[in-house]
């Protein structure tokens, strides 16, 4: 294995071929801002107001020169100061309300983009979260919304508004001077050539970039939630070398597209001038022929500055455009992404659960032509508790995820109540289901917040009630702040064994009309285990189960066990049941206590 | 250190560049007084005297004072492009390179979200700055400067009158520089927690779905939202009191020129020529003032970044290798612990306590005890991933202190619970520790930890990918291949923290025959709930609140009433009932 692909989020090393400007999302960004056009009307407006300032001062300096100074006269030369004098507190307060509201809305707009996105992710199934790493979706949450900031904020009207000024200037260069403007625009053409070569190279360059800060990121943040692995295998200076490499990347790719960049922009400068000198030669001759004035050719030099200026930084605003349409093209793709479970239309709330589940003919498949699940058919009662067992990777925990209708089946269909899952809507389903998983995690904030986490609005009574249920409340006592403990992301205060047995009080607490219980209990201690055979007793009594477990002691119990191999039900039937048929229900739960066999002799003779 | 001088500190190894970028920006700002003062030329000589020939001289040289002027541009912002990126790059590394030598307690302390956004946007405030803005500041002054010295030597009388607002130019500078970067500071807490908010949703995506809180997870960052939302707001009211208001002073020091100008032009003081020069000059001088709001604002916010990296870069390491710290030579993995206590930097109580212990090297010992026993604090002692705040650890007679960190941590294998996977293929996640390793040594101990099995059956076997935290794969089989990267390290030293706990039973069996093999020759450290894990280990230490209360072999503690019986109590009886089963009802498949 070479060492470059030693670990690697490679999917995204390879750099895109040149791609066009997407006026889709670009069309879809600006529809961010459509509920606010009043302010972004206004702060329109104020911006014409200073534009229009700036256009109006060298015509005024040009009165200044040839009435005024020209014709001695300082009383016209005080009344012209005056009025550009008005005119810049006027643009003075039209830029203070101007930054005002575009910052308003343009923070606004990423406000309400930063909330559709999180919203919209929260209803994406977990086939979107697996395998994508979490530092990835965060950098588009995060990082990208924030470059999308600099085109709503500025970008878009900037570029409205220098083309107005542009378009402003030229009109006004034109009618000042037919010939002189057209000799200065003569240039033009050289200027259009160059941007349009370097345009796709600088749309590429862009996207590249952000790809490789995607990827540093994704590797930052794989680092941190992997430090442990990292530290314990000695491992981090190949890390840091793999690190050292994306990082590298992202500065080459980055001065790449700033080469790009800066090429354009001296070069428009330079054309600008050339036509700003042909101006000089020949406007000047027109003065020492009489029929131009000096104030009128000073005038239309300066207009000529104000329209190659905004020229120039043309390609800056462009550039900062197109960074900013990589970033939005990445945040529309999730946008974009349908979640596979959602409500149909006329979906209907589905009421109180009495819990009768049914699989019909139920097969399922996470990608097309993998089908992991095959012809599933069983049924529990209200009440009763489930139990799947076989080995790893068998399909349990998929069964368990289209019962709580995180996937719809491929084929068949899972009834509770006799209602087709996809009739109901998830809303009404989901808050009737309780589900227990392996991975206990647990949100920063107090326990009393953790544990209310499926019911806000419980009492502190009820909080205790579930925890003394599950037997949690005597170890929640001895921490420092009791209920009021802070519980840290990596939930380091706790043993796995303690954030189990407060993910059981969290389930008991939102009091689930149907459990599901993924081997929920694979981190007990054998210290609790006895309280958590209490706490599963409590826990199941009253509600349809489903229990997935390797402890075959914790199913025991069951009202019916199915057996799960290679995606289908090998063996059903009780405990009882299963051990008298002697087959593989038999064989497991043999070869679960031959080991212990032994042991449990020398108890009992030690016992003797 | 202050943190801009820090931040300077980080740009001296590239002086060579930055002085080339001095140079050029020197030439840039040169080139750029030469044209206001080549419009006089043309007004006074070339247009006042008729001067055609010296029109066109002037007209060559303007062209040619542009060409130098787009060179030294271009020169100028790669340089300091270049620049910033080195720095931002050696940043990063150094932050990366020094998150990993901190301790487990500070990743606990500090949140992942929070790393998260001062490792980007933090970085990113800095780069802004160190990209353009530091270096543009540089040449607003110069700019301005140089100015000021030409129009006082063209016109001092109009230099003087057109100054006349600066001192409440700069005191609006100085104002806004003061109160513009606590607002980015705090646009950057706020961005910290609202990144916080979001990591713990992602990382926690299936127990929110699981409860159906997608809407209370939706409120929560939205209240996160609203808050970045306001700092940003009241950052741009800042913004909106001061900029326009140091662009009025610029026009104004415009008009009092035109005023004041046209006085000395019609009284004859000075030419026409000169005071088209002399506003020229002063446009000159506009855009640094402009500029200066932008500036100083992306400043304040890049100061207002900077400690919150510099913060991560002061983290003191809880361990770090000794000066003069040896390589530890191949271990026969004889542990012996002396005294050993420990206790946490911020805690109140020993996690562990006068703990002294012999473990030979090949023996197998299991660690047990309740929930806050100090189990798991044990193993990661022999790990160093604290030091004992009294008494010692020595491996083959070396103190742990004085041996490098990494050859210890290579000739240890360790396993957690919590399994966590690269996103990578398989292969490259076995071979983690031991990278050169072939395909047969990787299937090798991928069957030793009862891997290779659903490995195969995947469509792409071993180079399937998996998910950030291994998502795609049970808890189960996220163990085993954890365990086989541990195996395929060939540690001298084996510990497992309760490394097959999500395995199923018959699995964990078929572990335990393998790892039979594997650990004979090598010390093994096992943390396990289940009985019939430790039972098999040579040893058992049984740990309550810190403290040694048992040790011995399985057939000596289960005949004494103690702490080891009360733990297996429940599964002892669940066996006594089996053991009668096992003899009635079912025969064993041998």
């Amino acid at each position: 294995m070479s060492d470059d692909q030693e670990l690697g989020i490679e999917e995204e090393e390879q750099e895109d071929e040149e791609k066009p400007f997407n006026y889709g999302y670009f069309r879809r960004m600006i529809g961010f801002a459509a509920p606010y056009r009043k302010r972004v009307l206004i702060g329109g407006a104020m911006m014409m107001t200073i534009t229009g300032v700036h256009l109006a001062e060298p015509l005024l300096m040009r009165a200044v020169i040839d009435l005024g100074i020209a014709g001695r006269d300082l009383g016209l030369v005080n009344r012209f100061v005056l009025v550009v004098l008005a005119l810049r507190v006027l643009a003075w307060a039209a830029a203070y309300v101007q930054i005002r509201t575009m910052n308003w809305t343009g923070q606004r707009v990423l406000f309400d983009l930063r909330q559709r996105l999180f919203e919209h992710i929260q209803k994406l199934s977990f086939s979107f979260y697996d395998g994508r790493p979490v530092g990835k979706i965060m950098s588009r949450l995060t990082n990208d919304v924030n470059h999308i900031s600099e085109l709503v904020n500025s970008g878009v009207v900037q570029v409205v508004n220098q083309a107005v000024s542009l378009l402003a200037t030229m009109i006004i260069l034109l009618s000042m001077h037919m010939q002189l403007a057209l000799l200065s625009f003569c240039v033009l053409p050289a200027l259009v050539y160059c941007f349009t070569r370097l345009r796709g190279r600088m749309e590429t360059a862009w996207t590249n970039t952000r790809k490789a800060i995607s990827s540093m990121n994704a590797h930052l943040n794989e680092t941190l939630t992997g430090i442990q692995v990292i530290q314990a295998f000695g491992r981090h200076d190949t890390n840091s070398a793999r690190f050292d490499k994306i990082s590298r990347r992202t500065m080459a790719s980055f001065l790449r597209t700033v080469k790009l960049e800066l090429v354009f922009w001296p070069a428009s400068e330079m054309v600008g001038v050339v036509g700003t000198v042909l101006v000089y030669v020949f406007g000047a001759r027109a003065v020492l022929r009489e029929e131009l004035t000096v104030g009128f050719l000073l005038a239309f030099i300066t207009y000529l500055y104000r329209f190659w200026g905004p020229v120039s930084t043309f390609s800056r605003v462009y550039s900062q455009m197109l960074s900013a349409m990589a970033s939005a093209e990445r945040v529309f793709e999730f946008l974009d992404t349908e979640p596979e479970v959602y409500d149909l239309p006329g979906a209907q709330p589905i009421g109180r659960i009495a819990g009768d589940i049914e699989f019909d003919g139920v097969s399922f498949a996470y990608k097309a032509g993998e089908e992991v699940l095959h012809d599933i058919t069983f049924a529990a009662k209200a009440g009763d508790t489930l139990a799947l067992v076989g080995p790893t990777g068998g399909g349990k925990s998929t069964i368990a995820n289209l019962v709580a209708r995180f996937y719809d089946p491929t084929r068949g269909v899972v009834r509770i109540d006799g209602q087709d899952l996809r009739q109901v809507t998830l809303a009404s389903l989901r808050s009737q289901f309780g589900i227990v998983l392996q991975d206990t995690f647990m949100f920063s904030g107090t326990i009393a917040e953790n544990i209310r986490y499926g019911r806000t609005d419980a009492t502190d009574r009820e909080v205790e009630a579930a925890t003394r249920a599950v037997g949690a409340h005597d170890f929640i006592m001895r921490t420092e702040h009791g209920y009021h403990t802070e519980v840290q992301e990596r939930g380091a205060a706790l043993s796995s064994g303690q954030r189990q047995l407060l993910a059981f009080a969290r389930a008991l607490l939102a009091d689930p009309r149907v459990l599901i219980l993924d081997e929920a209990t694979a981190h007990i201690d054998s210290a609790t285990e006895r309280v958590v055979q209490a706490a599963l007793r409590t826990l199941l009594a009253g509600r349809t189960a489903i229990v997935i477990a390797h402890r075959l002691s914790t199913i025991e119990q069951a009202d019916q066990i199915l057996v799960i191999d290679r995606g289908a039900i090998v063996e059903r039937g009780t405990h009882r049941e299963l051990l008298s048929r002697r087959k593989t229900y038999h064989k497991l739960y043999t070869m679960q206590y031959r080991l212990e066999r032994d042991v449990s002799r020398e108890v009992s003779t030690a016992g003797e | 250190m202050k943190p801009s001088r820090r931040l300077l500190r980080m740009m001296k190894p590239y002086w060579l560049q930055l002085i080339v970028v001095f140079l050029a920006m020197a030439i840039t700002t040169a080139t750029d007084m030469i044209p206001p003062y080549l419009l006089r030329l043309i007004v006074d000589r070339a247009i006042g005297q008729g001067d055609l020939a010296f029109l066109y001289l002037i007209a060559f040289i303007r062209l040619l004072t542009q060409g130098v002027r787009a060179a030294a541009t271009y020169l100028q912002w790669y340089l300091q492009e270049w620049v910033g990126q080195r720095v931002m790059y050696d940043l990063r590394r150094q932050l990366h390179a020094h998150l990993q030598t901190l301790s487990p307690t500070y990743f606990a302390r500090i949140k992942t979200g929070q790393l998260m956004s001062r490792l980007t946007g933090d970085v990113d405030s800095l780069h802004q700055f160190l990209g353009f803005g530091a270096l543009l500041m540089v040449q607003a002054v110069l700019v301005f400067v140089v100015v000021v010295v030409i129009l006082s030597r063209m016109n001092w009388r109009l230099t003087l009158v057109t100054m006349a607002t600066s001192p409440v130019l700069i005191a609006t500078v100085v104002r806004f520089r003061m109160r513009i970067r606590p607002a980015w500071e705090r646009i950057r807490e706020y961005m910290g927690k609202l990144t916080t908010t979001l990591q713990e949703n992602i990382s926690g995506v299936r127990v929110v779905k699981a409860f159906a809180r997608e809407d209370t997870e939706g409120g929560k960052f939205r209240g996160r939202n609203l808050d970045f939302l306001q700092r940003n707001l009241e950052r741009a009211d800042i913004e909106a009191a001061a900029q326009p208001f140091m662009d009025f002073l610029g026009g104004l020091s415009a008009v009092v020129l035109i005023w004041f100008g046209a006085r000395e032009v019609v009284l004859e003081r000075m030419s026409l020529g000169e005071l088209v020069a002399f506003q020229r000059y002063l446009w000159a001088l506009i855009w640094p003032i402009q500029m200066m709001g932008w500036l100083v604002n992306l400043a304040g916010r890049a100061l207002g970044a900077a400690p919150r990296l510099f913060e991560v870069l002061d983290e003191r390491p809880e361990v770090s290798d000794a000066p003069g710290a040896v390589e530890l030579p191949p271990v026969r993995g004889h542990i012996i612990m002396e005294d050993v206590s420990f206790m946490f930097d911020d805690g109140v109580e020993e996690v562990l306590k006068d703990i002294s212990l012999e473990i030979r090297p090949g023996e197998t010992l299991a660690v047990v005890g309740g929930t806050g026993s100090g189990k798991s604090t044990f193993i990661s002692m022999l790990c160093r991933f604290h030091d004992p705040t009294a008494g010692r650890i020595l491996i083959d007679g070396y103190d742990l202190r004085s041996v490098t960190m990494d050859s210890l941590r290579r000739q240890v294998g360790l396993v957690l619970q919590e399994s966590f996977l690269f996103s990578a293929t398989l292969k490259e996640n076995i071979a983690f520790g031991n990278p050169g390793a072939s395909q047969e040594e990787i299937e090798k101990a991928a069957r030793m930890a009862q891997a290779h099995g659903f490995i195969d059956e995947l469509a792409e076997g071993y180079e399937s990918l998996v998910g950030e935290r291994g998502i795609g794969l049970s808890g189960g089989q996220k163990q085993r291949v954890a365990l086989a990267r541990a195996l395929l390290v060939n540690p001298r030293i084996l510990i497992l923290d309760e490394a097959t706990a999500s395995v199923d039973t018959e699995t964990e069996s078929l572990i335990q025959g393998a790892l039979a093999e594997v650990m004979a020759d090598r010390t093994t450290v096992i943390i396990a709930k289940r009985l019939s894990t430790v039972k098999a280990a040579g040893r058992i230490l049984v740990l309550e609140h810190g403290r040694v209360v048992q040790l011995g072999t399985h057939a000596e503690l289960v005949g004494v009433d103690g702490v080891y019986r009360s733990i297996f109590a429940v599964q002892l009886e669940g066996q006594a009932e089996v053991a009668e089963l096992g003899e009635e009802e079912v025969t064993p498949v041998v």
